[in-house]
C-alpha cells in the first residue's frame, strides 16, 4: 500500500476516534476497500483520494451526517431552542434555586431542631422554645415539640427535594427533546 | 439562493430515495453505488457524501450490511434493505409520486392563469 493511501486512512481513523471502536474500524475498512476497488478498475490513487475528499472532512461527515441532514431546518431548530430557554429555561432560574434552598435549608434546620430538642431535654437552658408570647414549652416536652416542628420542616424539605428531582428530570427531558438531533 | 445550494438541498432527499431503490433490487457495495449513480449525471454523488449517508441509513435501520470476500478484488461491504427499509421505500415511492404530481399540477395551473 502506498504511503499516501496509508496516510489518508490513518488521518481518517484518527478523526473518527469519537465513534465506537467497531464502527471506526468498519468505516476505515470500507474506505480502504473502496480505494482498492477503484485501483482495480483502473482509476489512479490520486484521483480516488481526491474524490473521497479531505479525510478530516470525511470523518466529520461520518460523525455528523445526522445533523447535516437536517441543516435546512436549522432556523427552526434555533427557534425551538430559543423557545425552550425562554419558557422552561427561564422558569428554572426561579424554580431550581428556590426548591434547592428550601430542600437543603429546611433539611438542615430540621436536624438543628432535633438536636435542640435533645439538648434542651437534658438541661441546656439557653435554648428557648416558645408556643406563644410568654408561654415557654416545659423542659420535659422539649423532645415532643422538637419532633413535631422538626418533622414538619423536615417534611417540607423532603418534598422540596423530591419535586426538585422531578423538575430536574423534566428539564433534562425537555432539553433533550429540544435538541435538533433528537427531533 | 444560489442554484448550487438549491440543487444540493433538493438532491439530498432524492439521492436517499435512489440509493434505497438501487439497493432494493439486489445487495450492492459502496463503489458499485458510486459507479451506478455516475450514469445519471444529475445524481452523481461524491464518495464523501455516499458513505456517511449509508451509515445514517444503517443507523436508522433501513438498510443492513455484511462483508463478503470477492474473487476479483478486496472484501466488499454489501448493503441490503431491511423490512423497515422496504416499508420506508414504499412510503417514499408514494410520496414521490404525489410530490411530482403536485409540482406538475402547479406548473400547468400557472400556465392556465397566464393565458
Amino acid at each position: 500500500m502506498s504511503s499516501k493511501r496509508q496516510n489518508y486512512l490513518n488521518t481518517l481513523s484518527d478523526h473518527l476516534r469519537k465513534l465506537p471502536e467497531e464502527e471506526r474500524l468498519d468505516a476505515v475498512r470500507e474506505i480502504e476497500s473502496h480505494i482498492e476497488e477503484g485501483i482495480r478498475n483502473g482509476q489512479s490513487e490520486v484521483v480516488l483520494l481526491e474524490k473521497l475528499g479531505d479525510p478530516r472532512q470525511l470523518a466529520r461527515a461520518f460523525r455528523s451526517e445526522h445533523m447535516a441532514h437536517r441543516s435546512n431546518r436549522s432556523a427552526f431548530d434555533l427557534l425551538a431552542m430559543v423557545g425552550f430557554y425562554c419558557t422552561t429555561g427561564l422558569a428554572s432560574i426561579i424554580v431550581v434555586p428556590i426548591l434547592a434552598t428550601i430542600a437543603y435549608g429546611f433539611g438542615f434546620s430540621a436536624i438543628l431542631i432535633f438536636l435542640a430538642g435533645i439538648l434542651r431535654t437534658f438541661g441546656v437552658s439557653w435554648i428557648q422554645m416558645d408556643l406563644g408570647p410568654g408561654y415557654s414549652v416545659p423542659t420535659e416536652w422539649s423532645m415532643v415539640y422538637a419532633l413535631i416542628i422538626g418533622g414538619m420542616i423536615g417534611a417540607i424539605a423532603y418534598y422540596s427535594r423530591k419535586y426538585l428531582r422531578i423538575y430536574l428530570k423534566f428539564l433534562s427531558d425537555r432539553y433533550r427533546s429540544a435538541l435538533p438531533a433528537n427531533r | 439562493m444560489a442554484i448550487y445550494e438549491w440543487t444540493s438541498q433538493v438532491r439530498r432527499g432524492i439521492l436517499e430515495y435512489c440509493i434505497l431503490l438501487l439497493i432494493s433490487k439486489q445487495p450492492r457495495y459502496g463503489y458499485e453505488l458510486v459507479t451506478l449513480l455516475d450514469k445519471w449525471e444529475p445524481l452523481a454523488i461524491t464518495e464523501g457524501t455516499l458513505y456517511p449517508l449509508l451509515r445514517r441509513l444503517l443507523k436508522e435501520n433501513y438498510i443492513e450490511s455484511y462483508w463478503q470476500e470477492s474473487e476479483s478484488g478486496p472484501p466488499r461491504k454489501y448493503y441490503s434493505l431491511t423490512v423497515a427499509g422496504q416499508l420506508f421505500l414504499e412510503t417514499i415511492s408514494v410520496e414521490w409520486k404525489n410530490l411530482a404530481q403536485a409540482v406538475d399540477d402547479i406548473q400547468t395551473y400557472r400556465e392556465e392563469e397566464r393565458t
